[in-house]
Order: C-alpha cells, then sequence, then structure tokens
C-alpha cells in the first residue's frame, strides 16, 4: 500500500495517518523526527497516527504511547519498593522513577542534616503503595526518572481519589496543582495519574511540617466525598471520549453534570453529551 | 468437493477485530476470523529484571494461551513463532533496557489460530505504540487429500489435511506484490509447513496465502485507520 508521494504536494504530508511501515516521504530535505525512521532516502512511518510537520521535521503523533519523562515534569506515582537510600516508584513509564532519600524534605526543617537513622526509618515518609506527588529533576544513565519533592507543596498525597488517564491528554503547563471553585485539589500529572482530594490550605502544612509524611485521613463529610467522586467520574468521561484534561476542561464538565446524578455520569449517552458541551465550551473559549 | 462451509477455496473467513478491549495493557486487539477468535494484550517498553536486559534493544517476551487446558509444546512453537516474526519487525533498538511482552489468549481455536495470533498481535503492537517496521500479515492454507489447496482452512479442514501451511509477510513486500511484482520477489517473514507436500504445492498455498494476507492487511490498515480518525476527530486539541 505505498503511496507515490512526489506526485502529491509536499504540503499534504501532514494530517495524513499512517500505519507502520508506510512511506512518509521519498524527498531527502526531510529530517526525520519521533515514530519515524529511514532507509536509504526513504522516510517510514513507524508507529499509527497523524503526521505532523514542522518546517522541515516530519514526525508521526502515535494514538497512544507511554509517558516519557521530560525534566521539570511535574508527575503523580506510587511507590512500589523501597531500596537502600532510595524508593523505587511506578510513574507509568517504560522504567520506575526513583526517589532518592536525598532529594526529599525531611521533617523539622529544610535545612537538617541527614542521618542514618533517616535511612533506617525510611519506611515512615514513604512506604509502599503510597502515591507522591513530585516533579522529575533528571535522569540516571539508563533512562530512569530521578525525582524530588523539594517543596512543601509536593510530597505524600491523601484526603482523595485516584484517577488513571491516557498520559497526552494532560499538556504540560504552569500549574498541576488546582484549587476547583468547588472545594476540590487536584494535582494533574503529566504522567496521566490524577490524585482528586479534598481541599487542605497549605498555610495548615506549613504550620506543621510533621504531616507531609502522615497516613491519616481528614475528615471528609458526605458532601465533599461526593463532590470528590463527581471531579473524578468527570475526568474518567473526559479521558473516555479523548477530550484534553485541563482544569478548564474540567470545571466545565463538573458544572455540566451538576444536573445529574454521580453513579450516572459514567452512562455512555450522559458521558457523551457532557463531552460534547465541554467541548463546545472550550471552542467558544479559544 | 464443496467446503463444509461453502466457501470457495480462496475465500478467507469474515474478519473482525477490536482495538483497544483491554484497559489494563499499553495496547490490545482481538482478531478473529470466522470463530476463531484470539486476544492479544501487550506491555511495553517497560521495566525488565537485570538478568533478561540488553544493553542495546528491547527484550521481546511472548506468552500464548490456549483457549482451554493447560499450555502444552504446541503453544510454545506459536510462541516462539511470533517472537521470531516480531523480532525483525519492532524497532527494539529504540527502547534499549525495556521489556517488550505480548500476551496471547486464544478465545476459540477453529483453525488456523497461528496465522490469528500473528495477526492480533500486529494489531495490538499498532495500538500500543510500539514502533514497528512494518505491520505483518498471516494467512494460512491446507492441501487437502483430492489435492484442492484451500486458504484459512477450519479445525476439520486442518485435521484432515495432507498439508498445512502458514505464511506471514510483511506490508511493504505485500505492496510491493501488489503492484504487479513477480510473486517470487516478495519473501515471508515467517513460514510454517506441516505434512507432506511436493514443491508445487507449496508454491500454490505461497501464492494463495499471500493474496489472503494482501486482504488481511488491507483489513487491519481500515480498522487502525478507522480508529485514529474517529479519535482524532473527537478530541479537542
Amino acid at each position: 500500500m505505498d503511496v507515490d508521494m512526489e506526485s502529491q504536494d509536499t504540503r499534504d504530508i501532514a494530517s495524513r495517518i499512517v500505519t507502520p511501515g508506510s512511506v512518509i516521504t521519498n524527498d531527502t530535505a526531510f529530517m526525520r523526527g519521533h515514530g519515524t525512521f529511514a532507509e536509504r532516502t526513504t522516510i517510514y512511518s513507524s508507529v499509527a497516527g497523524a503526521v505532523e510537520r514542522i518546517n522541515k521535521l516530519v514526525s508521526v503523533r502515535p494514538l497512544k504511547q507511554r509517558y516519557s519523562g521530560e525534566i521539570g515534569d511535574i508527575i503523580v506515582g506510587r511507590i512500589t519498593e523501597v531500596a537502600s537510600k532510595r524508593w523505587r516508584v511506578d510513574v507509568n513509564s517504560r522504567q520506575d522513577g526513583i526517589l532518592l532519600l536525598s532529594s526529599i524534605n525531611l521533617p523539622g526543617g529544610i535545612q537538617r542534616r541527614k542521618s542514618e537513622s533517616d535511612e533506617l526509618q525510611m519506611r515512615t515518609f514513604f512506604a509502599e503503595g503510597d502515591l507522591v506527588f513530585a516533579e522529575v529533576q533528571s535522569y540516571f544513565a539508563d533512562g530512569a526518572l530521578s525525582l524530588h519533592t523539594r517543596s512543601l507543596q509536593y510530597g505524600k498525597l491523601r484526603n482523595g481519589t485516584f484517577v488513571t488517564v491516557f498520559p497526552q491528554l494532560v499538556p504540560r503547563s504552569r500549574s498541576h496543582f488546582h484549587t476547583l471553585p468547588c472545594g476540590v485539589d487536584i494535582v494533574l500529572g503529566v504522567n496521566g495519574y490524577i490524585w482528586v482530594s479534598k481541599h487542605v490550605p497549605a498555610s495548615k502544612v506549613e504550620e506543621n511540617s510533621e504531616l507531609i509524611y502522615s497516613d491519616k485521613n481528614e475528615f471528609i463529610s458526605d458532601d465533599e466525598r461526593e463532590t470528590i467522586a463527581r471531579i473524578a467520574n468527570c475526568i474518567h468521561l473526559l479521558n473516555r471520549l479523548y477530550v484534553k484534561i485541563t482544569d478548564t476542561s474540567i470545571i466545565f464538565a463538573y458544572e455540566a453534570s451538576l444536573t445529574h446524578a454521580v453513579k450516572d455520569l459514567l452512562t455512555r449517552e450522559i458521558a457523551i453529551d457532557l463531552a460534547h458541551n465541554v467541548k463546545t465550551r472550550l471552542e467558544q473559549q479559544s | 468437493m464443496p467446503r463444509p462451509d461453502r466457501r470457495e477455496n480462496d475465500q478467507i473467513r469474515a474478519l473482525h477485530s477490536i482495538l483497544g478491549l483491554l484497559n489494563r495493557v499499553d495496547g490490545s486487539a482481538q482478531f478473529s476470523a470466522g470463530s476463531t477468535s484470539v486476544y492479544c494484550g501487550v506491555y511495553g517498553p517497560v521495566d525488565v529484571k537485570v538478568y533478561d536486559e540488553k544493553l542495546d534493544r528491547a527484550v521481546i517476551e511472548v506468552k500464548f494461551r490456549p483457549a482451554a487446558g493447560v499450555s502444552g509444546t504446541k503453544d510454545r512453537w506459536v510462541e516462539s513463532a511470533v517472537r521470531g516474526t516480531f523480532e525483525r519487525e519492532i524497532l527494539a533498538q529504540m527502547h534499549p533496557r525495556t521489556l517488550i511482552q505480548i500476551n496471547i489468549q486464544a478465545r476459540e481455536d477453529d483453525g488456523s489460530a497461528d496465522a490469528a495470533a500473528i495477526n492480533a498481535t500486529t494489531m495490538a503492537l499498532v495500538d500500543a505504540g510500539v514502533p514497528l517496521r512494518d505491520m505483518v500479515a498471516a494467512a494460512s492454507c491446507a492441501v487437502l487429500a483430492d489435492g484442492a489447496a484451500v486458504v484459512d482452512p477450519t479445525l476439520e479442514e486442518a485435521a484432515a489435511a495432507q498439508s498445512v501451511h502458514t505464511f506471514a509477510f510483511a506490508g511493504s513486500d505485500i505492496g510491493r506484490a501488489g503492484s504487479g511484482g513477480a510473486s517470487g520477489s516478495t519473501s515471508p517473514v515467517y513460514v510454517d509447513s506441516r505434512g507432506d507436500f511436493s514443491v508445487a504445492d507449496y508454491d500454490r498455498c505461497y501464492d494463495l496465502c499471500l493474496r489472503s494476507a494482501q486482504r488481511v492487511l488491507a483489513f487491519m490498515r481500515t480498522a487502525i485507520e478507522g480508529k485514529i480518525a474517529k479519535e482524532s476527530q473527537i478530541s479537542v486539541v
């Protein structure tokens, strides 16, 4: 199913859908980008997706692919293993991320020196199964991500629920921590992990640094639980219908969803209806 | 002699596929030809055990489970066939020190399950976004006792056949054959022949399978492109 591209205008290269092994172009003027490979002078696609062209760079954006981290990404991860001086963290990527003991804020002030006793009580900071909100600090030599939580806004996540979405639906933006007007905090990890929780004022954590590593939930009232569930379901439905997940789209979905019961949000008709509603509002806005 | 299900000798069974039906894996597909149906789920690229790790490329692991009972030697054979076929087609050097795990579960085996397994794997890998050199399409063919060659044999036909052949071809080779090249110029990426057969039988099956694989490939492309078109239309960019 080779397509003879030479007869076509080069403008046609972009916004075409290709499958692995399809010829993208025979023109040597182009450079190959992600999702492509070259043999002799021909550029082929290696994934199924839409062709994108930026000047002379041709790449294929796949339908979905595993998250690949970049330095500065804000992510949510789950601790999978406590190792010597480090935690292994599932970050939805091709390799586990690593959080070094030296890259976290120890309770009792930022300036405190690490001691051997800290190494022995690593599980009191993060244990297996805990969720962390962290930033990608650097790469290791083998490509694994090195994370850090050296800011008061990062750290252990509690008081809420966890939602997984396609990583490419969460765009990188200035802020990934949002307090929604409905009194819910959300952490949008660019790796596709999202945390929806009860709003806790930042000053409360600043006052008491022991709270950073607390495993105890605060009291969450029934109304708050319902709002958290509603937001979580809104994110699920946006994910299911491939709508970009940002604070704006979540707020739009939440507002549109108020006429329905939380448990009905994911039924097919309502989900499609709400997603279209969000889509039109987003288009109006831009 | 007419076939039990009244198909023509060069007619494959009705194809059906679903992409991305499993939600815990990175990519998945169901591929059915008639009542033969196979699920495939792909994890990858993921972390690999240090013992298995390869420094310059991804490790490819294949698991095949039969529809019923415990897996045996026959299933190991399908695993090695799928692994051999896709080690050539996956651009493994792009993901060094990782693992690409392919899990295949037969749902119902009514003949030609190995070809269905290869086709399902192609679709699942595409769904997972694993970089591929090319897509692979497979078809099988049986030579019956009366000398007739039939494509996509059912279990019943395969059991009574003199010989059964399965071929898999890369998409670009199929494209070249389709555009009028001599049929001998395409080389299959996988061949499995069982039973007694002559060279003439083999050549006949080769041609039939190549033509069937063409249809399978066109079907898979349509299914994948349809899904992408649908999803890129609905998403807000």
